[in-house]
C-alpha cells in the first residue's frame, strides 16, 4: 500500500532494459560518499531486497508494527521512492539539525514510543526498516546511530544497505512521492 | 615549435580538465587504494577516479531473467556470513600474504572471468564443485589440493581447512550460493566459508579496479 493505494511490486520485465539515470554512476567522491561496511554493528541487522519486501508488505497492514523509511532529502525523493516507504528526511531525525521536540514527536506519534516517562517505553515501538541512496549513502547510518543513542532497540532497526541503487538495479518500481 | 606550444596547451587542459580536478573517490575516507597479488603479481585495488565514469556496461542491465537470476536472500544458511566490499577488500588482502590460509574464490564460468573478476581472486568455476556437473575425483581433488580438506578414508577431516570467501555475479546469481550449499553438505565448516553477496555487480557499481581473468 502506498498513500492508501494498493501497488504492485514487479520487477521491470524488458530484458534489454538498462539502468538509467544517476544510479550508473560509479565513482561519487569519497569522502563523503564512501563505502560503508555490511553490518552497523550493534545488532542492527542488515537486510535485502527479499527482506525488504516483506517489510513492505507488512507495513501495509491495518495498524502495522513496522516502518519503512526512505532518509533521503526531498531532491532525491522526489525523483521517486519505494512502494510502501515513508519519507522522514535524515535531518529531521539528526539531533544537531532538528529540534528535540521534532525528534520527540516521530518517536512518539510515528514510533509508537511511549515518552510519558522519564524513561521512555520502547517495548511498543515500530519495527523500522531504514535506507537511503546505497551502499555509498550516508544518511540512514547515521540516523540509525542517533536512534541506538536514544536508546531505540537495535532489534526493532534493520538497514537495507543496498538502497534504492540497489533496488533500480534489480529493475523494481518506484513511485511518486 | 608549433608541437611544444601544442604540448603545453595539451598540459594545460589536462591539468584543468573535469578529471585533473576530480574530487577523489576513496574506498574509505582513509583508504584510496590497497594493493594485492593477483596471478602472483601485484595489482592495486581502487576506484575509478572520475567522477562521471559509469557502470560497465554488461552491469546497467536490471532485468535478467527469473528463473534462473533471480534475487537471492541476504543470508544463504545459519553460520554463512554475508558481507561486503571492505570486509571482502579486507580478505584479498589478507589472501595475498604468502602462506595465507584464506582463499577469495570466482565461482563464475571461464567466459564471465575472462572479461574481467576481482584483483587477489582465483578462478574455480562452479560447475567443477557441482555434484552433476563434475565428478568425485574432481570435486576431492578440489577439497585436498585446494581447500586443505584432508582425505580420512571415506570421511573427510576439515580441521584445517582454509577460509573460503566465495562469489559471483551478484545478487541475482546463483553460482556461489549453489557451491557454497553444496560444501556445507560434505561438512565444510560454515564459519570458514563467506558470501560476498554484491559479487561483480556491487564491484563494478563502485568503479572498483578488476583484471582480466585467465581462462581455464
Amino acid at each position: 500500500m502506498h498513500r492508501g493505494e494498493a501497488v504492485v511490486i514487479k520487477r521491470l520485465q524488458d530484458p534489454t532494459h538498462k539502468l538509467g539515470d544517476e544510479y550508473t554512476l560509479s565513482s561519487r567522491p569519497c569522502p563523503p560518499r564512501c563505502i560503508h561496511p555490511f553490518s552497523l554493528g550493534a545488532g542492527v541487522e542488515t537486510i535485502g531486497e527479499l527482506e525488504l519486501l516483506d517489510y513492505l508488505v507488512a507495513a501495509s497492514e491495518p495498524n502495522p508494527a513496522v516502518l519503512v523509511i526512505d532518509s533521503r532529502t526531498e531532491d532525491w525523493t522526489s525523483k521517486g521512492i519505494i512502494p510502501g516507504s515513508r519519507i522522514i528526511t535524515w535531518q529531521t531525525l539528526k539531533t544537531d539539525t532538528s529540534d528535540p521536540l521534532t525528534v520527540m514527536s516521530l518517536l512518539e506519534d510515528d514510533f509508537n514510543v511511549d515518552t510519558s516517562e522519564a524513561l521512555w517505553d520502547f517495548s511498543e515501538a515500530k519495527t523500522l526498516v531504514l535506507l537511503c541512496n546505497g551502499i555509498w549513502c550516508n544518511q540512514s547510518p547515521q540516523n540509525i546511530k542517533t536512534l541506538l543513542k536514544l536508546g531505540y532497540p537495535a532489534g526493532k532497526i534493520k538497514w537495507y544497505r543496498g538502497g534504492v541503487q540497489s533496488w533500480v538495479q534489480l529493475g523494481l518500481p518506484l513511485v511518486q512521492p | 615549435m608549433k608541437t611544444t606550444l601544442l604540448t603545453a596547451l595539451f598540459a594545460l587542459v589536462l591539468i584543468y580538465s573535469p578529471n585533473g580536478i576530480a574530487k577523489p573517490v576513496g574506498i574509505t575516507t582513509s583508504t584510496l587504494s590497497v594493493e594485492v597479488i593477483h596471478n602472483g603479481k601485484p595489482v592495486v585495488i581502487q576506484r575509478s577516479q572520475d567522477n562521471k565514469n559509469t557502470i560497465a556496461s554488461d552491469y546497467a542491465l536490471t532485468s535478467r531473467a527469473c528463473p534462473p537470476f533471480c534475487i537471492r536472500p541476504i543470508k544463504l544458511a545459519p553460520g554463512i556470513e554475508t558481507i561486503g566490499e571492505l570486509e571482502m577488500i579486507d580478505y584479498l588482502v589478507a589472501a595475498s600474504k604468502p602462506g595465507s590460509d584464506i582463499l577469495v574464490i570466482d565461482s563464475r564460468t571461464p567466459d564471465w572471468v575472462a572479461k574481467g573478476t576481482i584483483p587477489g581472486s582465483i578462478s574455480i568455476p562452479w560447475t567443477l564443485l557441482k555434484e552433476d556437473t563434475s565428478d568425485p575425483i574432481t570435486i576431492a581433488g578440489i577439497l585436498s589440493d585446494r581447500f586443505g580438506a584432508i582425505d580420512e578414508d571415506e570421511l573427510w577431516n576439515f580441521s584445517k581447512v582454509k577460509t573460503l570467501v566465495m562469489f559471483c555475479n551478484g545478487m541475482w546469481c546463483g553460482q556461489s550460493p549453489r557451491n557454497i550449499m553444496t560444501l556445507l553438505k560434505y561438512g565444510y565448516p560454515a564459519d570458514k566459508i563467506k558470501w560476498y553477496r554484491g559479487g561483480m555487480q556491487n564491484w563494478h557499481a563502485l568503479g572498483l579496479t578488476t583484471v582480466k581473468g585467465q581462462e581455464k
